[in-house]
């Protein structure tokens, strides 16, 4: 049967063909979305932290007793983390690595003219082993000096010198050297000069937080201020024993007045950093599941209703000459004209929830062209597995049921 | 050009067995007019599906055009239906959903004649059977009569050697049942073979050759036959 019989057919029976392509359209706006999300997240789970994750733990604590001598603590916390078998060096962090949360404030300029583009930005303070427990490799310049660091109390002073990322180095000043140049921090534009620049650290670049990927930066400052939270970053021995986050816990529980946290892997803070959004993709993808299972069902009862109701046209066809593969051929071809219409109005309802999840949810997602063109072939072949159930019911019908029944 | 060799036909339901058809010889040939009746009941309908393949018979020899069709399957069974054979209903059997032009124009997609040709075929058909003119129309605007006319132009624009005709003017009253059965008349004398059951003694008369049916068997008689034995 050509098209135009297919489409007199369907146009015959508008409510059946209706509710078909409505299905369609809220699976295909279902699926497509999931499809959107779960691509976004493995985006982000894709991007590299650069560091080695099994190697460098974050070591978080919180002093609540406001008499503690601070320096005192952090230099016995460092002495006895080392002692841990398999750990190499402890060192002083200012911020949680990985997991450090941005705020609107963490910016940096280039110079002070109030008109200038900023870059997002964070940036963390670390002791003189920071660097070697990182692992950081230099692209250009040199390491702190000693004589660099500050450490204190809250301070009003700063360091004044910083190293950045390479990739901040490029976005900021391009083919010339950043080397020796002033970078401004935050609103303030506190000046800094660039001593040094690192080879991609930190998954600073390119993660994305908060919607929005940040660059990188290490200042020699060891601050605790009043704040609480006391942290440390260990690198331990490639291939350690999970045994080891127990005992670095162990080494630090027996000091009064401060609770340990966490002690984890950065590969696990990394991980958990996605987690919430991995699982949208997930229910995302329940969703889609039911709703393909609820949509190939209604296919195949709508379909083979409409077949019962065509049974007479089914055997014509086969007494003009029809072959069961052409009847079948026949209702498969109707089904995919449904499913076009469908798709259509689907992915206008996709870009629909799209923009509702993307300002109301503010779940991460993309809409992508080969995306969509999956997600068609999948409908598609979804509905045709379900078409030929009643397809195949319906080539059965004898072609001598037309001369019978008169 | 048709010839059947001991075909017999059985339908078997749980409780009983029909013997619908029981050892048919019969030979055609081409260009005949044949008209078999037979009382209700009889195997007229099961004699005509076998004839133009719409159903297998448990036993025996056909040959269509020297091929034996007894061992086909169904891709090759709907081509040669397709091709070979053209089919008139007592009940029209048009598809009430699509336009005259589009009905008969089906069976020819089926067969994979290019669309310029299709046109050509469908608008001669109808032009035969005198509806040309209204070949937008569907078939519920049509009378009974037009309506088998339709039918019949379905049948003609394959181009077909046979034209099986199953009762074609059960459901006519006698004015149209003439039309149609002068249309079909003319047809035969143009050179296709006419295999026609019918009920109407007079209709009968006309064909060239006389067949009928008795419990499944099938005896060649003359036309002084008919009035005795019509039922
Ligand atoms: N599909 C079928 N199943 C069982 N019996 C059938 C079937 N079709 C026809 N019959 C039986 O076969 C016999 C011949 O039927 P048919 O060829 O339709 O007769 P006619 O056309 O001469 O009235 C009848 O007894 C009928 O009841
Ligand atoms: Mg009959």
């Amino acid at each position: 049967m050509a098209i135009k019989h297919i489409l007199s057919l369907i146009l015959k029976q508008k409510s059946i063909a209706l509710l078909i392509i409505l299905q369609i359209a809220i699976t295909v706006m279902i699926v497509s979305n999931t499809a959107f999300i779960s691509y976004a997240t493995l985006q982000n789970w894709l991007i590299p932290s650069k560091l080695e994750e099994r190697q460098i733990l974050n070591v978080t604590t919180r002093v609540f007793d406001t008499s503690t001598d601070v320096p005192a603590l952090i230099e016995k916390d460092i002495q006895a983390i080392e002692k841990v078998p398999g750990v190499i060096a402890a060192s002083y962090a200012g911020r949680e690595l990985v997991l450090n949360s941005l705020g609107p404030g963490w910016t940096i300029f280039k110079d002070t003219q109030p008109e200038t583009d900023y870059r997002v930005f964070g940036y963390f303070g670390l002791d003189e082993k920071g660097a070697d427990v990182l692992g950081l490799e230099l692209v250009e310049g040199r390491k702190f000096y000693a004589s660099e660091y500050i450490k204190g109390d809250e301070t009003t002073k700063n360091a004044g010198v910083m190293m950045i990322s390479e990739e901040l180095a490029k976005s900021l000043f391009g083919d010339s050297s950043a080397l020796g140049q002033s970078v401004y921090i935050s609103r303030q534009r506190i000046a800094h000069q660039v001593i040094g620049v690192y080879k991609g650290k930190m998954l600073g670049e390119g993660a994305t937080y908060s919607q929005q990927p940040y660059h990188s930066g290490i200042v020699p400052e060891v601050i605790w201020g009043n704040r609480q939270r006391v942290n440390y970053l260990v690198r331990v021995e490639a291939g350690v024993s999970e045994r080891v986050l127990e005992d670095v816990e162990t080494a630090l529980y027996h000091t009064d007045g401060r609770m340990v946290d966490r002690v984890e892997f950065v590969g696990r803070a990394k991980k958990r950093l996605w987690d919430g959004r991995s699982t949208f993709a997930l229910t995302m993808a329940g969703i889609s599941l039911i709703a393909c299972v609820v949509t190939a069902l209604g296919i195949v009862a709508l379909v083979s209703f409409s077949v019962s109701l065509r049974k007479k046209d089914h055997g014509i066809l086969r007494a003009l000459g029809a072959s069961k593969g052409q009847v079948m051929w026949s209702l498969i071809k109707e089904n995919t004209i449904l499913v076009f219409i469908g798709l259509v109005l689907g992915f206008g309802l996709s870009i629909l929830l799209y923009y509702f999840l993307m300002h109301n949810v503010r779940v991460q997602s993309v809409v992508e062209i080969p995306l969509l063109v999956g997600v068609a072939i999948f409908t598609w072949l979804v509905s045709t597995l379900a078409v030929y159930v009643p397809a195949k019911e319906a080539a059965k019908v004898s072609p001598a049921q037309v001369t019978k029944s008169s | 050009m048709l010839k059947m060799n001991e075909v017999s036909k059985i339908y078997r339901t749980d409780l009983i067995e029909t013997h619908a058809l029981s050892n048919v010889n019969l030979s055609i040939d081409e260009g005949e007019f044949i008209a078999v009746t037979g009382p209700s009941g009889s195997g007229k309908t099961t004699f005509l599906n076998i004839a133009g393949l719409l159903e297998r018979f448990e036993r025996g020899d056909y040959y269509l055009d020297g091929e034996n069709v007894a061992n086909l399957n169904d891709k090759k069974l709907s081509q040669l239906r397709n091709e070979k054979i053209g089919f008139i209903f007592q009940g029209f059997n048009l598809i009430s959903d699509l336009s005259l032009y589009d009905n008969v124009e089906v069976p020819l997609i089926f067969r994979g004649i290019k669309a310029s040709e299709r046109k050509k075929r469908i608008e001669e058909a109808l032009e035969l059977v005198g509806l040309a003119s209204r070949m937008k129309h569907y078939p519920a605007q049509l009378s009974g009569g037009q309506q088998q006319r339709v039918a019949i132009a379905r049948a003609l624009a394959g181009k077909p050697r046979f034209l099986l005709a199953d009762e074609p003017t059960g459901n006519l009253d006698s004015l149209m049942a003439r039309q149609v059965m002068d249309l079909l008349q003319e047809v035969n004398q143009a050179g296709t073979t006419l295999i026609m059951v019918t009920h109407d003694n007079e209709l009968a008369r006309r064909a060239g050759r006389n067949i009928q049916i008795l419990d499944g068997e099938l005896t060649d008689i003359t036309k002084s036959q008919l009035t005795d034995l019509a039922v």
